[in-house]
């Protein structure tokens, strides 16, 4: 199917949706405004922690808050950078206390349409439960707050402005706990909405939004050449999604042949992927597809950082895997006996390269990137 | 007419035994030596020195001499004990226990029948039932930062950290090859909850002995002394064995070694 085609009926089926919609927020009925284009589902909220504007407020004062820590230097938001989508240009998170964490701080975008949460956690289906991993972990430590809820707890109690804070966002419980922290923490980042990038618009009917390059780049997404939409599929370009629409959520972990230390497959003993939560040899090396939206600012690539720029990305998936000719993890990932069977590698010109290219850069999303609904409240 | 239908009845109310109290201690010791924050204790040539010392027990239940088990009540304190499960701290916040909180709680309160026992038996960590609530909800014995074993949702049942001849000592144990989501785990294939028996066992006088030195003496030779509960780590034969673990299921294969009276 031509792309042209396929973005006339889009075209045809949107109509005047991109027609400017009042802002996210409670709505009279008390239902969440979400503010969505017609070409995105509402994200799944759940019951037990429903959304409001007191509880976002709350959530995004928490995220920015240095305090969350234990010496004070870091917040969410040390890692979570708006303008980077909330990561933070680093190969491996870096803790408050000096410790490098194996893996990247994954970005925010669309973050409440994860249905997996982590690089490789199969068991980590909540942003509230994801939230308790920085604060409280120790292998490393991040927030180093592990054992420390005391501490935490008195920072928020005494300071002038959260103990009301917490009664708006929690009216039947209004004492600040480890619960509603996360809680509220969980609910400001479900607003991380990035639906407004240029494809988007080229979605929502404005065909000049997209070059004729990126048109051609996204084409080639879309093909079975390149296969990208495989795991970058759907409107979120991702295939480990939740949203309202889906009977059950969509999970993906895959071997992308980044690595074969050993000739059997395996990856370096500090990122195992799945396999370290799972303890099944098959998982071995399998990490999220994370969304694409963005990705241009998001620099460097993969659960380690270890590839730097989009065009050896597009590099290493053409190869079909990659090999390290030296260093400790040396080995050919593209003849990994683990590897994802859709990593067939493919042949791309170097016109095609720069289409690709062009294309993965109209998923940007400015006004994400500079909204100040999503940037630290200050004071 | 009602009063006089109870009176046949009345021997047979009286012959069930009313619950007595019974309080449990338990011992933190390296082959014999009482564990302290304060003070290293020897443990074969290098001077060991704990910083943490946490851990669940579970289903505890009196032995008779016939076999016979009685289930042992918790006292529902709303703080360490939460039905069948009790967390132990040892760290009372001085010396090298620097993260502890200065309580401590080391023996457990529970009632069962007055009766002629034996032995004590009971399971180490939190049973699949309680281990995978939802952990930004949990009730006060199981909603410690501390031994949440986050990344796979859970408790850690034993986390012992310290020092011993200038490595770092690290022991973590908790179900893996978990399945499902946090807060519905639908199982885990290495569960890795320790049988404990302790025999002979006097209610009121027997002290529960927790030999961290036989629990760790494997890990002399390695050059980091730790287990964290991975089927594959250098460290993790030795102390699954003094845990009576099988090292690959996680099934209790026999009664913890390290576990026995005092």
């Amino acid at each position: 199917m031509k792309i042209g085609r396929g973005v006339s009926l889009l075209i045809g089926l949107v109509g005047l949706a991109a027609c400017a919609a009042p802002p996210a927020g409670d709505s009279p009925d008390g239902a969440w405004d979400w503010d969505l284009p017609a070409h995105f589902a509402p994200p799944v909220v759940p019951e037990d922690n429903p959304m409001s504007a007191e509880k976002v407020a709350l959530g995004r004062r928490l995220f920015y808050d240095t305090r969350l820590s234990a010496n004070g230097t870091q917040s969410c938001g040390s890692c979570h950078v708006q303008a980077l989508a909330f990561t933070d240009g680093r190969a491996r998170g870096l803790g408050s206390t000096g410790e490098v964490h194996p893996r990247g701080a994954m970005g925010l975008t669309n973050v409440a349409y994860n249905s997996r949460l982590g690089w490789a956690n199969p068991l980590l289906a909540r942003l509230e439960h994801q939230a308790l991993l920085p604060l409280f972990g120790e292998t490393p430590v991040e927030m180093g707050m592990a054992g420390l809820e005391a501490l935490l707890l008195g920072r928020l109690e005494g300071d002038a402005v959260y103990p009301a804070a917490f009664a708006a966002a929690f009216p039947e419980d209004p004492a600040p706990s480890v619960a509603h922290v996360v809680e509220a923490i969980a609910t400001f980042e479900r607003t991380l909405i990035s639906a407004d990038s240029p494809y988007d618009r080229f979605v929502a009917g404005d065909t000049g939004a997209l070059t004729a390059s990126a048109q051609r780049g996204l084409a080639l997404f879309m093909s079975e050449r390149l296969e990208c939409f495989h795991c970058h599929g759907g409107f979120n370009f991702t295939g480990s999604l939740d949203h309202e629409g889906l009977p059950t959520p969509e999970v993906a972990f895959h071997n992308t042949g980044l690595y074969n230390v050993d000739g059997q497959g395996a990856y370096p003993a500090d990122n195992p992927g799945v396999l370290e939560v799972s303890g099944e040899p098959a998982d071995m090396g399998r990490f999220k597809a994370p969304t694409l939206r963005n990705i241009a600012v998001t620099a460097p690539y993969m659960h380690d950082g270890s590839i730097a720029t989009l065009s050896e990305v597009l590099d290493h998936y053409a190869a079909g895997g990659r090999e390290l000719t030296s260093g400790p993890h040396a080995g050919d990932g593209a003849a990994s006996p683990l590897k994802s069977e859709l990593l067939a590698g493919f042949l791309l010109s170097p016109e095609e390269k720069v289409d690709v290219l062009h294309f993965l850069e109209a998923l940007t999303d400015e006004g994400f990137l500079t909204d100040p609904r999503f940037s630290d409240p200050g004071e | 007419m009602r009063a006089l239908h109870l009176l046949p009845l009345l021997p047979l109310v009286a012959c069930a035994a009313p619950p007595t109290p019974v309080e449990i201690p338990f011992v933190a010791h390296v082959h014999g030596a009482p564990l302290s924050c304060a003070a290293e204790v020897p443990l074969g040539d290098a001077p060991l020195r704990a910083s943490t010392l946490l851990l669940y027990v579970h289903d505890l239940r009196l032995v008779d001499a016939a076999g016979a088990e009685t289930p042992l009540a918790l006292d529902q304190d709303g703080r360490w004990q939460h039905q069948g499960t009790a967390l132990l701290d040892f760290e009372d916040g001085q010396g090298a226990c620097r993260n502890g909180s200065a309580e401590t709680h080391t023996r457990i309160r529970a009632t069962a029948p007055a009766g002629d026992y034996v032995a004590l038996r009971m399971r180490l960590g939190v049973p699949f039932e309680l281990n995978h609530g939802d952990p930004v909800h949990a009730p006060a014995a199981l909603a410690g930062t501390t031994m949440s074993w986050g990344w796979q949702g859970g408790m850690k049942f034993l986390r012992l950290e310290g020092r011993w001849g200038g490595r770092p000592l690290k022991v973590h144990l908790g179900s893996t090859g978990c399945r499902g989501e946090i807060g519905a785990i639908s199982g885990c294939s290495r569960p890795n909850r320790p049988e404990v028996e302790v025999a002979p066992f006097e209610p009121g006088e027997t002290q529960v002995g927790l030999d961290l030195g036989r629990l760790v003496e494997g890990l002399a030779v390695l050059p980091e002394a730790t287990c964290m509960g991975g089927a594959a780590e250098a460290g993790c034969g030795p102390v699954f064995a003094a845990l009576g673990l099988d090292l690959v299921s996680g099934a209790a294969a026999a009664p913890a070694p390290f576990v026995e009276a005092l």
